[in-house]
């Protein structure tokens, strides 16, 4: 093989790797953070899978051990991969009383923030969602506000900022509100 | 044993084979340097699509983070630097890594931040130390001066200090070590006004006021 065959071949690789871990980043990195954010706690309470289970987070200190990348400091988030492949799931979201700042944002695996909603958005303090993925016939989901997520798998964060770090009473509140917010799966009825 | 074994090596060395050890150190040089040209292609073409991001004074942020309208590039950009960031109509993230005349910011110095309440639903400032924008240590557990936390001058606007030492109001702590420092500026809820051209807000000014 001449010099210029290894030259080719060598920018022939570089390209497709190139392409490759542009292409791939997005769902790389939701995986690695899907991971960071759920390991631990799964770990510790031996959950079968880290899918459709929603993880509460405190809030962060300077001290905490794990990983942390620009984390709000003012923020309690509440963590869940969610994963339709099986069925739809069902979103319980409770927004603690009298909050600055509340949202619920749903991430496709291509890092998209597909839907958000916001404490002045929503319309009452406590509300279902339903994520399904695209093939689903969401007729039977009457009343319910149903979202459609273009991947099977993705990622859903809950932020709830708390106006004071220093008020133990607001943080309990919200933590309060935080923990009563649940994801299941929506369980076909009998035919 | 270990003798036969060596003999079979300095034998497979010594006969025509050395042609496909050759060919197989070719390839190896062949991958290993595709990496590194992947890599640097990876690294600059990141960097150019970080150049679309609407800059203002020493803030930057991006129109594009978490939508779907954003290409290859910037979606991938937007993972490896703000995975779980929200869209801009939701939040919008300004970041700093300079002072506003252009000069990279230092732990070993102290600045003036001067400001007014944004056009949103709320907002905060954080000081981040690190590549990996970790919240700095400090005995007061302060990480951050925010809408509902900021003591205000009389007309409204505000004025945060940055610095290792104590300050009495409105004071964001700086590391002992001096590494990367960033602020974050974060609106969440912002306004159409401030959505339709964050570059024409007026953002905080971060002004020198000790040090170098």
């Amino acid at each position: 093989m001449k010099l210029l065959h290894w030259i080719l071949l060598t920018c022939f690789l570089a390209i497709i790797l190139h392409i490759a871990f542009i292409w791939y980043a997005p769902a790389l990195f939701t995986r690695l953070t899907i991971n960071v954010m759920t390991s631990a706690q799964a770990e510790s309470e031996s959950m079968p899978t880290v899918w459709n289970n929603i993880f509460h987070r405190p809030l962060k200190e300077a001290t905490d051990s794990g990983f942390s990348f620009y984390t709000s400091p003012d923020t309690v988030y509440s963590f869940a991969p969610y994963d339709v492949s099986q069925g739809s799931v069902r979103i319980h979201c409770v927004i603690p009383e009298g909050i600055v700042y509340w949202s619920i944002s749903f991430y496709d695996m291509t890092t998209h923030n597909f839907f958000v909603e916001n404490n002045q958005t929503a319309q009452s303090n406590e509300f279902d969602l339903i994520l399904a993925s695209e093939n689903v016939d969401c007729k039977s989901f009457t009343n319910k506000q149903v979202i459609i997520s273009s991947t099977k798998k993705g990622m859903i964060f809950i932020r709830a900022v708390i106006s004071d770090r220093n008020d133990k009473d607001e943080l309990e509140r919200i933590t309060a509100a935080q923990k009563a917010s649940f994801i299941e799966p929506v369980l076909k009825k009998p035919q | 044993m270990y003798a036969n074994i060596f003999a079979i090596i300095i034998n497979f060395f010594k006969r025509r084979d050395m042609s496909i050890i050759k060919t197989v150190g070719k390839i190896l040089l062949c991958l290993f340097l595709a990496i590194v040209l992947a890599s640097a292609a990876t690294w600059f073409m990141l960097r150019r699509s970080s150049d679309d991001w609407i800059r203002s004074g020493p803030w930057r942020t991006s129109l594009t983070a978490g939508t779907q309208t954003s290409g290859m590039y910037s979606r991938a950009l937007n993972a490896v630097a703000g995975i779980g960031s929200m869209r801009p109509s939701e939040a919008l993230y300004f970041m700093a890594n300079t002072d506003s005349d252009g000069e990279p910011l230092s732990h070993a110095s102290t600045y003036r931040i001067e400001g007014q309440d944004p056009d949103a639903q709320w907002w905060s400032l954080v000081a981040y130390a690190g590549i990996y924008g970790s919240l700095i240590p400090n005995p007061l557990n302060i990480y951050s001066v925010s809408m509902t936390t900021v003591t205000r001058n009389p007309d409204g606007s505000w004025t945060v200090r940055l610095s290792r030492q104590k300050q009495p109001d409105n004071w964001l702590p700086l590391a002992e070590q001096d590494t990367r420092l960033t602020l974050i500026f974060r609106c969440f809820g912002p306004s159409s006004a401030l959505l339709d051209n964050p570059a024409a807000s007026r953002l905080p000014q971060i002004i020198l006021e000790d040090g170098q």
